[in-house]
């Protein structure tokens, strides 16, 4: 609200659901049993990356700290930054 | 300075704007919560709340529950979420340490005066709060008043809210959470989250939790 964005608002976590929103937002927040959530998800980060790109470009740099690898494209940081 | 005025100042220009969409497709806008939570502040105010008095919170996650906070605020009174799944005899030890002037729960919740200490007021938010319809409701009772409410002036070490602790080394405590210190804490998190208007915060924490609390400021 401070920054007059707005909220995709659930009543509670469930994994499905996320998946499905994360394309339609930009950020997301959890807590570490949430992530866990996600990793018997397939693909899982694959949507997350998908939403991710289409979204923010200038928070691209950092996904590849988080994945070990480099997602390619025209705005792909270098190797050094940092999230 | 009253958290509530900063925190919907960025509306005030784009009244329209979009706050909130739930999982089914319900949308509200800044205005819509912004009236809303006039129309509670108003129920709690005829209800004796006043600056500085207790609000406890303890229902499910729903908009409505944002409009409360909100309403809490900008009547100056303080927030004082609980988590849903506390027993009654849980909630109980938190109103007699807090002694919130009114508790907001659900139905099941409410109990009989002897569970719930001297409180004197119980109200509910009906459907949205996971109950509904009875007296007390405290949606049903906010229909009747206007849209605008005159927010109560607050100074930043004013308390805006209590957070009890997990009480892993004893007892729960409630952690006193000034005006300042929310806003503070949101405008922190913004620029190092470099939120925009732009952004869409995909949201599924519980609002009874701290972090629920402080994020909630962000978008």
């Amino acid at each position: 609200m401070l920054a007059g964005a707005s909220l995709l608002w659930l009543p509670r976590f469930e994994v499905d659901v996320v998946l499905d929103l994360l394309p339609h937002a930009t950020s997301f927040m959890g807590v570490p049993t949430y992530y866990s959530g996600f990793s018997p998800v397939r693909n899982w980060m694959e949507s997350w990356w998908k939403a991710f790109v289409s979204s923010r470009p200038g928070r691209r740099r950092c996904l590849p700290r988080l994945t070990g690898s480099s997602p390619g494209g025209p705005d792909t940081p270098s190797s050094n930054a940092t999230g | 300075m009253n958290l509530f005025d900063r925190l919907l100042e960025s509306h005030r220009s784009d009244p329209d704007r979009l706050l909130l969409r739930t999982a089914d497709g319900a949308e509200l806008s800044y205005r819509d919560v912004d009236r809303i939570s006039a129309r509670f502040a108003w129920v709690l105010r005829d209800r004796g709340v006043r600056a500085g008095d207790r609000v406890a919170v303890q229902v499910e996650k729903s908009p409505e529950v944002l409009a409360l906070y909100l309403a809490v605020l900008r009547l100056g009174a303080v927030h004082l979420p609980l988590n849903t799944g506390y027993t009654a005899r849980e909630v109980a030890y938190f109103l007699e340490d807090a002694t919130p002037a009114v508790f907001v729960c659900s139905p099941a919740s409410a109990g009989p005066p002897s569970q719930q200490g001297s409180l004197p007021q119980i109200l509910t938010l009906g459907g949205a709060g996971g109950g509904g319809g009875e007296d007390g409701d405290l949606v049903a009772e906010s229909e009747a008043h206007p849209d605008e409410f005159p927010t109560v002036d607050r100074s930043p070490s004013d308390l805006a809210a209590i957070v009890y602790t997990s009480g892993t080394t004893g007892r729960p405590k409630g952690a006193m959470l000034s005006h300042g210190n929310l806003l503070s804490n949101g405008e922190v998190l913004r620029a190092a989250w470099r939120f925009t208007e732009q952004d869409v915060l995909l949201r599924a924490l519980p609002i009874y939790h701290v972090h629920g609390l402080s994020s909630r400021s962000i978008p």
